[in-house]
């Protein structure tokens, strides 16, 4: 019965929102985006002039690495326009309260909204298959990093939503509570990032002579700041790298993942615990270790949003449903009509 | 204008025990009282007249009654659940139409109902029929595949009640449904609540436009300033609080004609209406329905006598045989009844005008906060 409830709901949800011709323009206008950043992105590279084979296979990489960079900001303008105006929408438009005497519980609502909103974003993401493939022409990219990309991608897009409705619920008009979530998706996406360069503090550099430079290649690079572990754009960098291992840096746009330097182009610490100019055109080898990968913690505490913000969502659409126990006592205290 | 109040082929309410049932209800929001103390009962298959002036509590009670708010204090029962510990249950019971509602309006009017019919559960093969029943029964199957957008308010609002009737529930919670609406729209939605109660439904509607509810309601309760002033069956309210009925009683044609003649001089003659009225007044002053403080009042000149009523029908047929029985030449007898708008001002006539207006405002920006 629930799931017939949800099935409504999304055929609904869906019948609308295709119905319109700004469902269409948004996919024309999204696809776009991505299609001249893509293209963009191998013309840069291109023009660089790094012809040898070597560089065709950091191609990839960097092409793929920028249309998931892109594609994460793209879901940062489209998440919170989506949902933030799933619930205050049925409030404005006074729809609501015959939503709330249906049968329909008020996980159904905030799960039906979530997912019907979201379907609209996986149509987009789907969408954006075919342009990722571009990546593929150049190698360098494997199935496991495509899945691991998606899965930081789908979380983070999960997380904006769920963020998104839950504001929704809690503002009325449809205005502010967009306002507000874009705010939210921008500091989550990227302040994130910002901050942690900002508060970032290199570890003491080791006294001079302790450490050789063969010494220093194989140390890991330093943690970074935790506020980075909240990055997407952190965990794609640590996904997402070059076929010496290292992180990439995205060409013409470096936005700020909040990872220390040490993470894209290692290398040599001189004698003076100073940094040395990077080797092989900024891409050292870097295979003797493993990144330090962020994308573990950064799904799992993008997770962890996504259940609080829909967990109060639910208790928010039926707000008198949080103390039952509370309201219960005092519902006995009933004064006798006179 | 007059509004007879009852007609008297009007389907009358099922007995049994009340569907709805309030008690102590109260509603606070800070330090306004919205609902104070409201008990009322509905029974069953009746049409629930739930009239007051704007701000004077109806929305909170229904919508405390359609489970979306929760009362201060108090208790309130549909088919006997609680509405607040099983408000589930209580749904399944209720259909509910807000004053104000919006519509989904890139939906088509068959899609907008079969959205709301899988919300309420109601699937199988009988959906389809049930949902041409219903669009048959609103009116509106010539405009099915029409968006809502489309439609007119009066449409609109049918489509609403269309909705709320998809689960096919027991008590219709309607409030101000004919708010906005032409006369002929409002006109097409009492006939179809008059249909919906024949159909055995229990309706609950708030009104503050009492002649909407006059000819329709077999109970009411008027609320003002979040209290219950009065409710029970109509007709029970009126001779209750309301002003009293005027009974007439007029002296026949030729006693009256005579009566004009003897005014020129004949004084045996005008004695004698004189004494036929004081005996049609003496008969109706031993009624046991008759008031001490209220004398009837003898108007010579139309030749009637008229007095406040506040009796059942089987006491008029005794006045009749007794006026008759005691020789009063009675060429008249009629009666003209309160109505609903007397009845109303009369219970709230003490109302200080300042706090009704303070009070109808602060609902307004309750309403605007939209609780």
């Amino acid at each position: 019965m629930r799931l017939g409830a949800l099935g409504a709901m999304l055929a609904k949800e869906l019948r609308v929102r295709m119905r319109s011709w700004r469902s269409l323009l948004t996919i024309t206008l999204y696809l776009t985006a991505l299609a001249v950043i893509g293209v963009g992105t191998v013309r840069y590279l291109r023009d660089q002039g790094r012809n040898t084979g070597l560089e065709a296979a950091s191609i990839g990489p960097q092409v793929f690495g920028a249309l998931a960079e892109f594609q994460i900001i793209l879901l940062v303008f489209v998440a919170p326009a989506l949902t933030a105006g799933a619930i205050a929408g049925e409030k404005e438009r006074q729809t609501f309260d015959l939503l709330l005497t249906t049968r329909l519980s008020a996980f159904s609502i905030v799960i039906g909204k979530l997912v019907m909103s979201l379907a609209y974003l996986l149509l987009l993401l789907l969408m954006s298959l075919p342009l990722f493939a571009l990546a593929f022409l150049f190698g360098g990219i494997n199935p496991g990093q495509l899945l691991l990309t998606f899965l930081v991608m789908s979380m983070t897009a999960l997380a904006i939503g769920s963020l998104s409705l839950l504001i929704g619920t809690l503002i009325r008009k449809v205005q502010i509570a967009t306002v507000v979530s874009y705010v939210l998706a921008f500091g989550l996406v990227l302040g994130t990032g910002i901050f942690a360069n900002i508060l970032y503090s290199p570890p003491p550099p080791a006294s001079p002579g302790s450490v050789g430079p063969a010494q220093a290649f194989f140390t890991p690079p330093p943690d970074p700041n935790p506020l980075a572990y909240l990055s997407p754009l952190a965990a794609l960098s640590t996904v997402i790298t070059n076929p010496f291992g290292a992180a990439i840096q995205i060409p013409f746009l470096p936005l700020p993942n909040g990872l220390p330097d040490e993470y894209f182009n290692r290398s040599f610490n001189n004698q003076a615990g100073q940094k040395g100019g990077p080797i092989v055109n900024g891409y050292l080898p870097g295979s003797f270790y493993a990144l330090p990968q962020i994308w573990p913690l950064q799904t799992a505490l993008y997770g962890g949003i996504i259940l609080l913000s829909l967990g109060l969502a639910v208790l928010l659409v039926r707000p008198r449903r949080f103390w039952p126990r509370f309201s219960r006592r005092r519902r006995r205290k009933i004064v006798r009509p006179v | 204008m007059t509004i007879e109040l009852v007609e008297p082929n009007a389907p009358q309410p099922a007995a049994g025990p009340p569907l709805v049932r309030v008690e102590g209800l109260t509603k606070r929001y800070g330090r306004f009282q919205a609902v104070d103390r409201i008990s009322f009962e509905v029974p069953r298959g009746s049409i629930f007249g739930f009239v007051g002036p704007n701000g004077a509590g109806k929305t909170t009670t229904i919508k405390i009654l359609a489970t979306l708010l929760e009362p201060s204090e108090g208790l309130a029962w549909v088919g006997g659940y609680d509405v607040v510990r099983q408000a589930g249950r209580v749904r399944d019971l209720i259909g509910y139409m807000p004053d104000f509602f919006g519509v989904y309006d890139d939906l088509s009017v068959i899609e907008y109902l079969d959205f709301y019919s899988r919300t309420q559960g109601v699937g199988g093969p009988g959906r389809a029929k049930l949902l041409d029943d219903l669009l048959e029964l609103v009116e509106l199957n010539y405009k099915r595949n029409a968006l809502v957008e489309t439609l007119s308010r009066g449409m609109k609002q049918r489509l609403c009640l269309a909705r709320c009737l998809v689960h096919d529930p027991q008590v219709l919670l309607l409030d101000e449904p004919a708010s906005g609406l032409d006369p002929r729209a409002r006109v097409e939605m009492r006939e179809l609540l008059k249909e919906l109660q024949r159909m055995g439904k229990t309706i609950i509607v708030s009104s503050h436009i009492l002649p909407e509810l006059a000819e329709l309601c077999t109970d009411i309760g008027i609320v003002d300033r979040g209290r219950f002033l009065a409710g029970g069956p109509v007709e029970e309210v009126i001779r209750q609080y309301g002003r009293r009925s005027i009974l007439r009683v007029r002296l026949s044609p030729e006693e009256k004609d005579q009566a004009q003649n003897n005014r020129n001089g004949a004084g045996k003659e005008a004695a004698g209406l004189a004494l036929q009225f004081e005996r049609a007044v003496a008969v109706l002053q031993a009624q046991p329905w008759a008031r001490a403080d209220v004398r009837p009042t003898v108007l010579a000149a139309r030749g009637e006598v008229e007095v406040s009523f506040g009796g059942t029908d089987a006491a008029l047929r005794q006045t009749l045989a007794a006026l008759v029985g005691a020789g009063v030449p009675v060429a008249g007898f009629g009666i003209e009844r309160g109505n609903l708008e007397d009845l109303f001002l009369s219970i709230t006539e003490n109302r200080p005008p300042e706090e009704a207006e303070d009070n109808s405002r602060r609902s307004r920006k309750r309403q605007k906060r939209g609780q």
